[in-house]
């Protein structure tokens, strides 16, 4: 079986659940440098640019199970490496007549409707999330169309909702490395809803997706549960203070970043003591009359001239207050909408159920954090001081 | 410089100070990142050939460095060729290959006729260690191996003082070293199973390190996180003579790097991140940072590590000078 995205957050778990059985693991990488966990495995890494169609194809070679995770994730050809780094995949998956393609969407697809009932597959196609939501979005419709025109190689979609776990990263690392920083806040005190799946829950939903016939051409939505993003990230962010501070998103996005609002006396000032602009300004004679007139005679009697230290000082306080705000796309990850996501398909067809309840995966993912450092672990340390 | 000739001369006849010719096996990151830096300071780039199978690094290698002469070939064809030439064209051998290469690298540019700087670890068996240091004795060539961390200043300040006695008995030693993998290797052959994971990696230089301080090293437990793969985290409990060893690498979290050694009288921390001091503790509390003045026997070589240390370690090593004192600044 081939797994692309193996060296990320899903397909590490992914890979430590394949590795347990018996069928050769193959997978994809773009650089040597983000194979550390994956090595750990005994697995075939294959060097590949996903927009490269013969380093995929030869990447599918032999291989009856495709589990693509991959994306792009920065940069300027993020949305092709999602979009046609998928049609690659899943075209090399049909010429070498793969029996099954399982291809990782995500919930953000369908955004955040106003819905009284929850959202579920028929729901149209609201990207959220900018580019990211979009690319999926895309690559998704593609995805099940060309289901629709090929019979032999299995494709199925999982839309999973806001996965966490040991190693996670927007669920799991960021509400805790924003706290230790200092620029964690609340949404709306975290009313909204956080539909979350843990990650070896849905490390089962993508093994069922592969072998469940009747999968095929589907999508399905993965969510374990919902709950409020208070109640889900409150364990993460508590050990690391109390009091963090409570914006609705247009509070967020209104905070001060760049400093006190605009005043053209501050941009004049600022031209004013430049010292490029001073240095341009000498190269005139006439200038340089001038100025001595009014340095000695008329600034030190014009209001302006105080308050260049004010503004120094200000902008200087500005920038460190600034440092520390937290970020403005924090209303997209941790928002107050309240759309719930149903997963009766998955139930239904792929008869999936989230078999590692909340309660015992945010224990785990808290072990985890500790663990690697990321939250204190007191016991621990409570323990090394009694010794 | 004359003081290394004469010395060079007296231990091997003909072994160059400054070589005539420096042969790169290997155009991957360590070498475009240390070695070739490294030479081109010391003036040597003109007598440089780097030897790589995969031309796209040879030329990224040629954009960066235009003056170092490349060569597209095996390891055994180029040095096949070596063979035919002259014993006054001897020269060095640089072994930065991927290191299930290293044995047979090693061993081919031992019977050409080249001294040989092989990058860490050697081999993972010690076998192959003893095999490769009786060819050069009967080749009469070096054989060194670039254990380039126990050059760093913080690292031989940290040893000067632990073996003085200042601080007294050695206790225990802590090293960690945990952070997410930085480093970029051009070829996935780093990953191979045959290359080790992150005890020959890294591991290598610690434990080499606290040999030269403590002496052999027993196992006393080991636990890794390998499934079938090389481990990119591993705890390894050691016993020295009279102190305990605890070993905590890992390439995926972060939770500090730094060696932490426990003595009679106080501690001494080397943090990762600072090559050129240490701290140490006094048992009262006191807290003060030592650096190494120079950072390196050679006042003329650049103060932040590149490594220069470790292209003529094995002239150095045979100069025998005398460790430069120290300058400590209390707090």
């Amino acid at each position: 079986m081939l797994v692309t995205g193996a060296t990320g957050f899903i397909g590490g778990h992914l890979i430590e659940r394949l590795s347990t059985g018996d069928a050769a693991i193959r997978v994809t990488a773009r650089s040597p440098g983000s194979c550390a966990n994956v090595a750990r495995y005994p697995v075939e890494i294959a060097p590949t640019d996903l927009l490269d169609k013969q380093q995929v194809r030869a990447a599918v070679a032999g291989v009856r199970t495709v589990y693509h995770l991959a994306y792009g994730r920065e940069g300027p050809e993020a949305a092709m490496v999602t979009i046609e780094g998928t049609k690659n995949v899943v075209e090399a998956a049909i010429e070498e007549r793969a029996d099954c393609v399982v291809v990782l969407s995500t919930m953000y697809v369908f955004g955040f409707p106003d819905s009284a009932g929850p959202v579920d597959e028929s729901f149209p196609y609201r990207p959220y999330g900018g580019e990211y939501g979009r690319s999926k979005a895309a690559m998704e419709r593609w995805c099940l169309n060309r289901a629709r025109q090929n019979s032999h190689t299995r494709i199925v979609v999982l839309n999973p909702t806001c996965v966490f776990g040991p190693g996670g990263a927007a669920y799991t690392m960021l509400p805790v490395k924003l706290a230790r920083q200092g620029q964690f806040c609340w949404i709306e005190g975290g009313r909204g809803s956080c539909n979350y799946t843990y990650v070896t829950n849905l490390v089962d939903a993508l093994l069922q997706a592969a072998i469940v016939p009747e999968a095929a051409g589907e999508r399905f939505i993965i969510n374990d549960g919902c709950t409020t993003w208070r109640q889900f990230l409150g364990p993460l962010v508590s050990p690391l203070g109390d009091g963090f501070p409570d914006y609705t998103p247009k509070e967020l996005k209104a905070l001060p970043r760049f400093g006190p609002p605009f005043k053209l006396r501050d941009l004049i000032s600022a031209a004013a003591t430049a010292q490029e602009v001073r240095r341009a300004l000498k190269r005139s004679a006439s200038v340089r009359r001038l100025f001595s007139g009014m340095r000695d005679h008329v600034l030190p009697r014009v209001p302006l001239w105080p308050r260049r230290q004010e503004v120094v000082s200000a902008g200087a306080a500005d920038v460190s207050a600034a440092s520390s705000l937290p970020p403005d796309w924090l209303a997209l990850l941790y928002g107050p909408a309240t759309s719930g996501f149903s997963a009766d398909k998955a139930r239904r067809i792929l008869n999936w159920t989230p078999r590692v309840a909340f309660e015992t995966a945010q224990d785990e993912t808290i072990h985890w954090l500790k663990d690697a450092g990321y939250i204190p672990d007191l016991d621990h340390a409570l323990a090394d001081a009694a010794a | 410089m004359r003081e290394i000739t004469e010395a060079v001369r007296a231990r091997i006849p003909g072994a160059p100070v400054k070589p005539s010719r420096i042969t790169i096996f290997g155009g991957g990151a360590v070498t475009t990142e240390y070695y070739l830096p490294a030479i081109e300071g010391l003036g040597c780039l003109a007598s440089t050939t780097v030897v790589d199978v995969n031309d796209r690094n040879l030329g990224e290698l040629k954009h960066r460095f235009p003056r170092v002469a490349s060569a597209q070939a095996e390891v055994d064809d180029f040095l096949a060729d070596c063979a035919k030439l002259t014993p006054s064209s001897d020269g060095m051998a640089i072994i930065a290959l991927p290191n299930h290469l290293h044995v047979a690298a090693s061993r081919a540019a031992l019977n050409a006729g080249m001294h040989v700087l092989c990058e860490k670890p050697l081999s993972l068996e010690p076998a192959d260690c003893a095999d490769l240091r009786s060819l050069a004795t009967e080749r009469r060539r070096l054989l060194k191996v670039a254990m380039s961390r126990r050059y760093l200043p913080s690292w031989k300040l940290a040893k000067d003082i632990l073996l003085s006695r200042q601080m007294g008995a050695i206790r225990s030693v802590l090293v960690r070293d945990c952070g997410p993998f930085l480093w970029r290797p051009k070829s996935f052959l780093f990953f191979a199973p045959s290359a080790g994971g992150v005890l020959a990696d890294m591991g290598t230089h610690y434990l080499d390190y606290l040999s030269t301080i403590l002496g052999p090293l027993e196992p006393v437990t080991y636990t890794d996180d390998a499934r079938g793969g090389n481990e990119s985290s591993l705890r390894y409990v050691l016993r020295a003579e009279s102190a305990n060893v605890e070993l905590v690498l890992s390439r995926l979290d972060s939770t500090g790097a730094f060696i932490r050694v426990t003595c009679e009288k106080g501690s001494v921390l080397i943090d990762k991140a600072d090559e050129n001091g240490v701290w140490v503790t006094q048992a009262d509390g006191k807290r003060w940072r030592a650096t190494l003045d120079p950072p390196f026997p050679n006042p003329t070589w650049p103060p932040d590590f590149r490594g220069s240390s470790t292209i003529f370690l094995p002239l150095r090593a045979l100069a025998r000078r005398r460790s430069p004192t120290s300058r400590t600044r209390k707090r």
